[in-house]
C-alpha cells in the first residue's frame, strides 16, 4: 500500500468544516449572504453554480483571505471566523488558490518547503510522500516553478497545501486552463486525497465532471444558497440546468 | 514698507508663479513631475543670457551672446525656451512610465542638466554663474531702494498668469486634462488622445515654470546651479500638498506658508551650539513633518479642488439666441428624450455656435442640409469622421489573441447586425472579454478582422476607434470621480477641436455659448436616468447605481454608433434592474446597435432577440435564448462534459 | 591598455560599494515594494555613526558595526512608524514614494541639525596602493572589495538555503500566497527593513571612506546611482542588482579614462533614463512596457 495510506484517519460523522450564514465581499456590496455548508472528512463536498455566483469568493472567505462581515466558520469545531490566512494554516486549513497558487521563482522542492513553513519536524518525509502522490514532481524537484506546464503547476500547488497535513482542503478550480485529457488525471489525485481522510472542498467550473466525483455538493446562485445534494440526484435535476442557462424555474 | 518685507513678498510671488506652474503638472495632470526646478533653471538661463550685455563691458560680468535684450525679450525667451525643453523631455518621457519611474526619470533628467551646466563653464560659466542681469525696465523707471517697483512687476505677473491659468482650467481642455488624471482609460474610451494631453499639460506647466525663472534671475540679478536642487522642488510639493492639490489659490497660499511662512518662523528658533545651518534643518524637518501630517489627516490639502456648477442660464439672453439664430438652427423646441421616437425631432438642435471662429467649418459643415430638414433632425453631431448618427454594423473575423502562450480568443468570427440587440455570453474563461477589448482598442488583435461601419478598425487605437463612434462601458463603472456629473457628462460629448489650448484662451465666451446646447441636452438625459439633482456632485460619490446610471447617461450624449456593454447589471440592485434594461432598450430604438455581454441570463433573455455564445475563445452557436438552450453544445459549455474529449 | 586595467580595478571598487548599496535596496523592492526615496538616508546614517565611533576609537570594525546598526534602526523605525502605519490604508503607490522623500527631507536635516554641514572626515590609517596584478588598490580598496563579496555571499546564502530567505523570496512572488501558505508577510517584510538597513549603512560607511568627506547629502548625492543600477539589473532581483552594480561601475570609471571625470554619474543616469524607457525591467529581462502605477502591488 502506498505510503499515505498510513495517514488515513477514520472516517467519522462530524464534519471538519461548518460554515454558517457567512456573509462577505470586497468591500461593497455583498457578493455572498447567508451561505452556509458542511464538509465531512474523507469526503469530496463540491460547490458549484453559473457565473457570478460567489464561489471564488466564498473560498476565499473561508480561507481568510477576505473577512466576513458577518457568519461563522468552524474548523474541528474551533471558530476560526475573522482570522488571517496565515494563522488559519496552523489550525489545519490549506487554501489552493486559482491563480497564482505557485511561488513561479521558487523551485519545486522549495515551494513544497514553504508549504511545511508551519511544520516543525517531519518535513522531509511528508515531501517523500508528496513525491508519492505526484510523481513527476520528483522529476522536476530542482525547476523553477514558472517552467511548469499549467498541470503540474496545479498538481504543485495541491502538494504545497497538503505538506501541512490539513484537515480541510480549499481547491479553487483544480482544472481550471487544462485540456480535458488532463482533467482526469487531476481527479484521479482528488480522489487520492480524500482517501487520506482530508475534508476536500472543491469549486469548479465543470459541473457535470465535478458531480461524478462529489460526494456531496452545494449550488451556489448569485450569491446564496440554492440547491444542495448529493450528486446523483442534482445531475438528474432539470432545476440545475436551468439555473445555468434559463428557461426555467 | 521696509526692505526686508519687500524682498519676502517678492520671494513668494515668485514662487508662486512657480508653483502653479507645478499645479498645472501635478494638480491638473496627474504627473510627479521632480524636475520643475531644472525648468526654473532654464528659464532663469535663457533670461540672463538674452539680457545680459556682451563680455567686453567692464563688470559686472556679461554673456558671450551680450544680447541685452529688455526684460520682456528675455521673459518671452525664457518661457519659450522651457516650452521646449518641456516639449522634448515629456515626449520621451510621459509614455507609459508608472508614476515613481516617471518622477525617478525626470529627477534624472534635471540632475544631468544640473550636472552638464555646472562641469561645462563655456555653456553658462558652470557653478560661478551668471550674474549682473540688469535691471528690469531700468530705463524706463530705475530702482528705487526699496524695490518695491519690482514686487509690483512680479504682482502683475502673477495675477496674468493666475487669470490665464484659471481661464484654461475651466476650458474643455481643462476639463480633458483633468479627467486625464482621474482615469486616463475613460478619457480614452471617449475619444481623448491622453498622451497628447498630458504633453499639452506638461509644457504648459514648464512654461510658467520658465517664467518664474526668469523673474528670480531678474530679481537676484545672479542664477548658478547651486540655487536649484531637487530640494526646491519638493518644498513647491510641499507648498501643494499643504495649500491644497488643484487650487490654484492654495497654491499660492501653500507657498507663502512653506517658502515664506516656516522661513520666518525658524528664523527665530536660536542657533544650536556652532550649527550655522541650524535653523535651515530644523525648517525642513518641519516640513518633512507637516507634509506627513497632511497625507495623513488631510491628503487633499487645505482648499479643496474648486468644484465647477453647472449654469445654463445664459450670460446674455440675446447673444444665445442670435448664434442660435444664425447658425439656421431655430427649430420649434421639442423635449429631447431617451423615450423610444425615433424620428421624432430632437429639442435643441445641436447649433452651430455662430461666433464662426469657434469651430473650423469643416468638421460640422456636413450636417446643415440635414438640419434644415426640420423636424426630421436627428440629434447627434456629425463630425468628420461620422456621417449622420446611424447605426452601424459589427463584423468581427478570424480574431486571434494569446497571453503569454494561452489564446484567450482563438479564431474568432461573429456579426452584429446594424440597429440590433444582441447578447454575448459563455462559462468564464470564454474570451467575452478579451473579445471587447479588442474591438474597442484597448487590446490588439495577434490576427485576424474587424470591420466596423465598413471601416477596419483591427488593431487601431482606443481612441480612434471611439471616435469613430463605436464606444463601450467596463465592467466597474468608470467615472471621472472628481469631475462632477456635469463634467462628466460634457466631457462624453465628441471632441471637435474645442479642447485646443488657444481655443481655451481666446474663445471662451464663444466655448461657453457652444457648450450651453451641451449642458441643455445633458441635463435632459440627466433627468431621463434620474441624476438631475446630483449634477453638480463629484461623481466618485455616486452610489454604485447611481455611476452606472451615470455612466448611461454619458454614453448617450456622445451619440455613438455602435455600444458595447460589458455586464452592465453586475453590481446593481434589482430595483434598478428594470430601469437599466428600459435604458439599454431605448438606446437601441433611438439608432444604436447594442452589443452585450451579460451572465445575468434572465436579464439578457428579457432585452436580446438574437444571442452570441462563445466558448473557449471561439464563437459556437448564435441565436435566440431558446434556440440555444436546446442546442447540446451551449448545454455541455455551461455544465461541462463528463466524457473526455481529445482537444 | 593598463589605464584601462586601472579603471577596471577602479570600477570594482565603485561596484562594491554601489553593489553594498543596491542590492538592500532591490530586495527590499521585491518583498516589500516601496520606492524608497529615502534609501540614500540609510546610507548617510550609517556614515555618520562611524564617524562618531571614528572620533573616540580608531578600529575599522566597530566603525563597521556601528554603520550597520544605525542603519537598520534607521531603515526599521521608518517602515514601522511611517510607512506600515500608511499601508494599512491601501493609498496610491505614489503616496507612499512622497511619504518617503519626506522621510529623506527630515533624516538628512535631523543628521545636519547634529553634526553641521561641516564636510567630516575619518581619521584613517595610511593605506597606501599595492599593485595586483594589472590593478593598482589601496588596503581600504581590498577591504572594500572583500566585505562586499562577503555580504553579497551572505546574502546568497541566506535567499537560496535559509528557511527565512525562502519565506522572502516567497513574499516577493506573492504576498497574499505567502500568507495563505502560513507566513506571516508582514514580519517577512519588518525583518527585510531590517537587513536592508544594516546593509546599506555598512555600504553608507564605505561610501564615506571612498569619497573621502562626509555631508549630510552625502548619500541622497548617490542615490540616483544606486537606483540605476537597481533597475539596471531589474527591480526586485537582487542578483540583478549585483550584475548591474557591476555594470554600471565599471561604465562609470572605464568612461572616466575617456571624458572628464567630473560627467561619471551623466553616464550612471543616461544609462538608467534609457534602462527605463526601453527596458523597464531591467537588461535581463524581455522588453515589455512598465505599466500603469502600482503595477507591482
Amino acid at each position: 500500500m502506498p505510503i499515505w495510506v498510513r495517514w488515513m484517519w477514520p472516517m467519522s460523522d462530524e464534519p471538519y468544516l461548518v460554515v454558517n450564514d457567512l456573509t462577505g465581499g470586497y468591500g461593497g456590496p455583498p457578493v455572498i449572504e447567508g451561505v452556509s455548508l458542511q464538509a465531512r472528512p474523507g469526503a469530496i463536498t463540491a460547490i458549484v453554480g453559473p457565473n457570478g455566483a460567489g464561489k471564488s469568493t466564498l473560498m476565499k472567505a473561508i480561507a481568510g483571505v477576505i473577512r466576513p462581515s458577518a457568519g461563522e466558520i468552524k474548523v474541528c469545531e474551533q471558530v476560526t471566523t475573522g482570522l488571517t490566512a496565515d494563522k488559519l494554516v496552523r489550525k489545519g486549513m490549506a487554501y489552493i488558490p486559482q491563480v497564482a497558487n505557485v511561488f513561479p521563482s521558487l523551485t519545486v522542492l522549495e515551494n513544497l518547503e514553504m508549504g511545511a513553513y508551519t511544520r516543525k519536524s517531519g518535513v522531509r518525509a511528508r515531501i517523500d510522500e508528496m513525491y508519492e502522490l505526484f510523481p513527476d514532481l520528483r522529476v522536476a524537484s530542482r525547476r523553477a516553478a514558472k517552467t511548469l506546464s499549467g498541470g503540474q503547476r496545479n498538481m504543485l500547488a495541491m502538494a504545497r497545501g497538503l505538506m501541512s497535513e490539513p484537515k480541510v482542503l480549499l481547491i479553487d478550480e483544480p482544472t481550471a486552463g487544462m485540456a480535458p485529457k488532463f482533467e482526469s488525471a487531476v481527479w484521479e489525485h482528488i480522489v487520492k486525497i480524500r482517501q487520506t481522510g482530508v475534508a476536500v472542498v472543491v469549486v469548479e467550473q465543470n459541473t457535470r465532471r465535478t458531480l461524478t466525483y462529489a460526494d456531496w455538493a452545494y449550488v451556489l446562485v448569485l450569491g446564496k444558497n440554492r440547491l444542495s445534494g448529493s450528486p446523483a440526484q442534482l445531475l438528474d435535476d432539470e432545476e440545475v440546468v436551468a439555473l445555468y442557462i434559463g428557461g426555467g424555474a | 514698507m521696509s526692505q526686508y518685507l519687500i524682498g519676502l513678498a517678492t520671494t513668494g510671488v515668485v514662487m508662486s508663479i512657480v508653483a502653479l506652474g507645478l499645479n498645472v503638472r501635478w494638480g491638473w495632470a496627474g504627473e510627479f513631475d521632480i524636475a520643475l526646478f531644472a525648468f526654473v533653471a532654464i528659464g532663469a538661463y535663457i533670461y540672463s543670457v538674452f539680457t545680459l550685455p556682451p563680455n567686453t563691458l567692464p563688470p559686472p560680468s556679461g554673456y558671450i551672446l551680450g544680447l541685452r535684450a529688455p526684460f520682456l525679450v528675455g521673459v518671452v525667451a525664457a518661457v519659450a525656451a522651457a516650452g521646449l525643453v518641456s516639449a522634448a523631455l515629456g515626449a520621451v518621457a510621459l509614455r507609459k512610465l508608472r508614476d515613481d519611474y516617471f518622477g525617478i526619470t525626470t529627477l534624472a533628467f534635471a540632475l544631468i542638466l544640473a550636472l552638464v551646466i555646472g562641469q561645462y563653464t563655456p555653456l553658462f560659466d558652470g557653478y560661478e554663474g551668471l550674474f549682473g542681469m540688469p535691471q528690469p525696465f531700468e530705463f524706463v523707471q530705475p530702482f528705487g531702494p526699496d524695490g518695491g517697483f519690482y514686487l509690483g512687476i512680479c504682482i502683475i505677473a502673477l495675477a496674468v498668469t493666475y487669470l490665464i491659468l484659471q481661464r484654461l482650467y475651466k476650458s474643455p481642455f481643462g476639463r480633458a486634462v483633468r479627467s486625464v488624471r482621474e482615469d486616463d482609460t475613460a478619457s480614452a474610451a471617449f475619444g481623448r488622445n491622453v498622451y497628447l494631453l498630458k504633453l499639452k499639460a506638461y509644457i504648459l506647466g514648464g512654461c510658467v515654470a520658465g517664467l518664474g525663472g526668469a523673474l528670480l534671475a531678474a530679481y537676484i540679478t545672479a542664477f548658478n546651479p547651486y540655487g536649484w536642487t531637487p530640494q526646491e522642488t519638493f518644498l513647491i510639493y510641499a507648498a501643494l500638498f499643504i495649500g491644497g492639490t488643484g487650487n490654484a489659490v492654495g497654491a499660492v497660499i501653500g507657498t507663502f506658508f512653506v517658502e515664506v511662512g516656516v522661513q520666518e518662523v525658524t528664523r527665530y528658533v536660536p542657533q544650536i551650539g556652532n550649527n550655522a545651518s541650524s535653523s535651515d534643518a530644523i525648517r525642513l524637518v518641519l516640513i518633512g513633518l507637516l507634509i506627513t501630517a497632511v497625507l495623513w489627516w488631510r491628503p487633499q490639502g487645505i482648499l479643496p479642488e474648486p468644484r465647477a456648477r453647472d449654469r445654463t442660464v445664459p450670460f446674455d439672453r440675446a447673444r444665445r439666441f442670435a448664434a442660435l439664430a444664425s447658425a439656421g438652427r431655430l427649430a420649434p423646441r421639442q423635449p429631447a428624450s431617451l423615450a423610444p421616437e425615433p424620428q421624432q425631432a430632437r429639442a435643441v438642435p445641436q447649433a452651430q455656435p455662430a461666433p464662426g471662429p469657434v469651430r473650423d467649418p469643416a468638421p460640422r459643415s456636413a450636417p446643415a442640409p440635414a438640419a434644415e430638414s426640420g423636424p426630421r433632425a436627428r440629434l447627434g453631431v456629425p463630425t468628420p469622421e461620422r456621417a449622420a448618427p446611424q447605426p452601424a454594423a459589427l463584423a468581427v473575423t478570424g480574431l486571434t489573441k494569446a497571453f503569454g502562450g494561452v489564446k484567450a480568443v482563438s479564431n474568432a468570427s461573429l456579426s452584429v447586425q446594424a440597429g440590433s440587440l444582441t447578447g454575448l455570453i459563455g462559462p468564464n474563461g470564454a474570451g467575452k472579454s478579451t473579445m471587447i477589448n479588442l474591438i474597442s482598442g484597448f487590446e490588439a488583435p495577434d490576427s485576424g478582422a474587424i470591420v466596423f461601419a465598413g471601416q477596419s478598425i483591427a488593431g487601431e487605437s482606443a481612441h480612434a476607434i471611439s471616435r469613430l463612434g463605436l464606444m463601450r462601458s467596463f465592467q466597474t463603472p468608470r467615472e471621472w470621480p472628481d469631475l462632477t456629473v456635469m463634467e462628466n457628462m460634457l466631457m462624453a460629448t465628441p471632441v471637435d477641436g474645442r479642447e485646443a489650448i488657444w481655443r481655451g484662451l481666446f474663445k471662451a465666451r464663444a466655448l461657453r455659448t457652444a457648450e450651453l446646447t451641451d449642458r441643455v441636452r445633458a441635463r435632459e438625459l440627466l433627468d431621463e436616468v434620474g441624476l438631475l439633482h446630483l449634477k453638480d456632485e463629484p461623481a466618485g460619490h455616486l452610489s454604485g447605481g447611481q455611476k452606472r446610471l451615470l455612466e448611461f447617461a454619458r454614453l448617450a450624449a456622445a451619440s455613438p454608433r455602435l455600444v458595447l456593454l460589458d455586464e452592465p447589471q453586475a453590481g446593481v440592485n434589482p430595483v434598478l434592474r428594470e430601469r437599466l434594461a428600459e435604458l439599454i432598450r431605448n438606446m437601441v430604438s433611438r439608432g444604436v446597435t447594442v452589443l452585450m455581454v451579460e451572465h445575468n441570463l434572465p436579464f439578457l433573455e428579457s432585452l436580446c432577440d438574437h444571442v452570441i455564445v462563445m466558448a473557449l475563445g471561439s464563437c459556437i452557436a448564435t441565436g435566440s435564448m431558446s434556440e440555444l438552450r436546446a442546442n447540446k453544445d451551449v448545454v455541455d459549455a455551461y455544465l461541462g462534459q463528463v466524457d473526455v474529449a481529445d482537444v | 591598455m593598463s589605464n584601462f586595467m586601472l579603471g577596471v580595478g577602479f570600477g570594482l571598487v565603485t561596484a562594491a560599494i554601489l553593489a553594498l548599496a543596491t542590492v538592500p535596496l532591490s530586495l527590499q523592492m521585491s518583498v516589500a515594494r516601496i520606492p524608497n526615496f529615502a534609501h540614500g538616508e540609510i546610507l548617510t546614517a550609517g556614515a555618520y555613526a562611524a564617524y562618531v565611533v571614528n572620533e573616540h576609537v580608531e578600529n575599522i570594525y566597530l566603525e563597521a558595526l556601528a554603520a550597520a546598526l544605525a542603519g537598520g534602526v534607521v531603515a526599521f523605525l521608518m517602515n514601522v512608524l511611517l510607512l506600515q502605519p500608511f499601508a494599512r490604508r491601501k493609498p496610491k503607490l505614489l503616496i507612499l514614494f512622497v511619504l518617503t522623500i519626506a522621510a529623506s527631507l527630515m533624516i538628512q536635516n535631523i543628521i545636519l541639525l547634529f553634526f553641521t554641514g561641516n564636510s567630516l572626515a575619518y581619521r584613517l590609517p595610511a593605506s597606501p596602493p599595492h599593485k595586483i596584478g594589472p590593478f593598482l588598490l589601496t588596503g581600504l580598496n581590498l577591504f572594500t572589495i572583500a566585505a562586499a563579496v562577503v555580504i553579497m555571499l551572505a546574502v546568497h546564502v541566506l535567499l537560496k538555503y535559509t528557511k527565512f530567505g525562502k519565506a522572502q523570496r516567497a513574499v516577493a512572488d506573492s504576498r497574499e500566497l505567502a500568507r495563505v501558505t502560513g507566513i506571516n508577510s508582514e514580519r517577512v517584510i519588518r525583518v527585510t527593513w531590517l537587513l536592508d538597513g544594516l546593509i546599506a549603512g555598512f555600504a553608507g560607511f564605505l561610501l564615506g571612506i571612498s569619497s573621502g568627506t562626509l555631508t549630510p547629502t552625502l548619500g541622497q548625492g548617490y542615490l540616483l546611482v544606486i537606483f540605476a543600477a537597481a533597475i539596471l539589473g531589474g527591480i526586485g532581483k537582487p542578483y540583478g542588482a549585483m550584475a548591474g552594480a557591476l555594470i554600471i561601475g565599471l561604465a562609470m570609471e572605464i568612461s572616466a579614462l575617456y571624458i572628464p571625470a567630473s560627467y561619471k554619474e551623466v553616464v550612471a543616469f543616461a544609462l538608467l533614463i534609457f534602462t527605463l524607457l526601453l527596458r523597464p525591467n531591467g537588461v535581463f529581462a524581455s522588453p515589455r512596457a512598465a505599466g500603469a502605477a502600482g503595477a507591482t502591488a
